[in-house]
């Protein structure tokens, strides 16, 4: 599970593939800010996945953070 | 083909799905049929609501289509009425910011209901009192899965570069947008701001990579099918922009007009009177519309604005007029609106056919005028002649609160020191002559303890 969440940070920076569309707009977006907007946006995805799940992160590194995470965890499903 | 007795608004011309124009003098939108799905969109999703509960959205009414202009509508709204157009040139940086802040606000709810803004122009948001609102019911389109934010480099344009310009060297760099009327170009951002701005990741990559990377991608076809943005990267790339723009903060430095008040040549009594005779006439002409030209701290804005009078409180300087609206929200005074006007050089009319955005003038026509300890600035600094001064403002306002400003006052002295006195002319006799070629006197009140006088007068 951890693994897959390990893999799941590591990977949003990099996460460029997706659906073919065509876009459909007004106003021209520009190609040099299409692309600086995609790496920006990747670096940014990646530091606030990393800040949603700072606590997760944290308990893998310390085994008292692990256990205060459970407790929060249990917290939770009370 | 356009239906008799319509009028476009000439500044809604650019987006196909819809415009904006008059009939019998009332402001109407019409959504074509292009624009018949995002709006549907915007309405069923929830997402109209929630922005009308939470007065980030003008609110609008669904109209009769008998009063579409052109046979392709779709629909059509009347949206509720803004009370003074403003355009960005004339907000001081934290009006800039607060705009910007909810434009990214704006899109965050938007990507919750899968929708998008297909565009970020500063012109989208309009100023009820200390309000920004977002003006713009055709902004919004279906948001698709991997496409980036298409009103990405618009958004970094119109706000991100003026503000960083404006907080990183001078809060006077708000009028290049009157220059760029798409928003100031980021190359130019990029050359003007200090070299330390590199050093902060933001305005690295949002100004100064972008500007190198539009350079080089000049006229090249990106592959869109190869670059994708995942949603989650959206909202990232929008709450970076977010806690950017909120970390921006205006260097302070004291301004001659700050300092105005200090040189003050009155003394309590005296400002205390002057303050009582001014509401008295507003009580007495109840005005629904003011505006306070040279404003500076905006104390006789707020006046005014307390009479229920819609105040704009006009200055020359940006710090103050930051003052008079950080104190605007912090009060929520929805009555007084605060805009950097230098009346020597009011705001132009721009863009296509200068038609685009109005000039100060066409939009100041109001109730009632006050020009407080501001005459001599005209006449004597300014070289204005009296004739002059009285034309412009019987044009602006039916009726005017003129402070009179005698030569013998230490501050008309000030002005007189280092030069030469050519103003024969500037006298109480002469002012009230040439003033009275336009207005008509209905009140003179000498201010205790001064030598200045007050005028309440009716446009002839």
């Amino acid at each position: 599970m951890k693994k897959a969440f390990f893999k799941l940070i590591f990977f949003s920076g990099f996460l460029f593939l997706f659906l073919p569309k065509k876009a459909y707009a007004y106003l021209d977006p520009g190609s040099g800010s299409y692309l600086i907007q995609i790496i920006v946006a990747s670096i940014a995805g990646l530091t606030y996945l990393i800040k949603l799940n700072w606590r997760k992160i944290k308990s893998r590194f310390s085994s008292k953070g692990k256990e205060e995470n459970e407790n929060e965890n249990k917290g939770d499903l009370l | 083909m356009k239906i008799k007795g319509t009028c476009f608004e000439p500044s809604s011309f650019r987006d196909p799905e819809g415009f904006l124009f008059f009939y019998k003098s009332q402001l109407y939108r019409q959504i074509n049929q292009k624009g018949k799905n995002n709006f549907d969109l915007l309405i069923n999703s929830g997402l109209y609501k929630k922005l009308i509960e939470k007065q980030f959205l003008i609110p609008h009414a669904e109209a009769s289509l008998k009063f579409a202009a052109t046979k392709d509508a779709y629909k059509i709204i009347k949206p509720q009425p803004i009370p003074f157009l403003s355009y960005p040139y004339e907000w001081s940086f934290s009006q800039l910011k607060d705009a910007a802040l909810l434009t990214l606000e704006i899109q965050k709810i938007a990507l919750e209901h899968n929708i998008s803004l297909k565009d970020a122009s500063a012109y989208n948001i309009q100023f009820i009192g200390y309000k920004p609102i977002f003006i713009d019911t055709l902004s919004f389109e279906k948001y698709r899965e991997g496409e980036p934010w298409t009103a990405y480099r618009q958004f970094c344009q119109h706000f991100l570069a003026p503000l960083s310009l404006m907080a990183e060297k001078d809060p006077r760099f708000n009028l290049l947008l009157r220059d760029f009327i798409d928003g100031i170009p980021l190359d130019l951002a990029s050359r003007a701001l200090p070299l330390t701005t590199k050093l902060k990741f933001s305005l690295l990559t949002h100004i100064h990579l972008h500007a190198l990377n539009q350079k080089r991608m000049v006229n090249k076809k990106v592959g869109k099918n190869k670059y994708k943005m995942k949603k989650l990267q959206m909202i990232a790339l929008i709450e970076n922009l977010k806690s950017t723009i909120e970390k921006m903060k205006i260097k302070k430095f004291r301004t001659e007009w700050q300092k105005y008040y200090h040189f003050m040549n009155y003394s309590n009594k005296a400002f205390e009177y002057k303050k009582f005779l001014i509401k008295n006439f507003l009580y007495k002409i109840k005005p629904q519309s003011v505006i306070d030209l040279g404003a500076n701290e905006g104390i006789f804005s707020q006046i005014a604005s307390q009479t229920g009078a819609y105040t704009i409180a006009c200055d020359v300087d940006p710090f103050v007029v930051e003052e008079v609206y950080l104190k605007a929200k912090n009060d929520k005074n929805k009555f007084l609106l605060p805009l950097i006007i230098d009346l020597t050089n009011p705001s132009p009319s721009l863009g296509w056919e200068n038609k685009e955005r109005k000039s100060f003038t066409e939009r100041a026509e109001v109730d009632c005028i006050l020009a407080l300890a501001l005459i001599h600035h005209l006449a004597i600094s300014n070289n204005l002649p009296l004739s002059l001064i009285s034309q412009y403002f019987a044009r602006l306002g039916k009726y005017l609160i003129i402070e009179f400003v005698p030569k013998q006052d230490s501050n008309v002295q000030i002005l007189l020191q280092n030069r030469k006195d050519i103003f024969d002319e500037y006298s109480k006799e002469v002012f009230e002559k040439v003033f009275c070629n336009h207005f008509q006197i209905i009140e003179r009140k000498k201010i205790k303890e001064s030598k200045r006088e007050l005028y309440l007068m009716k446009r002839k």
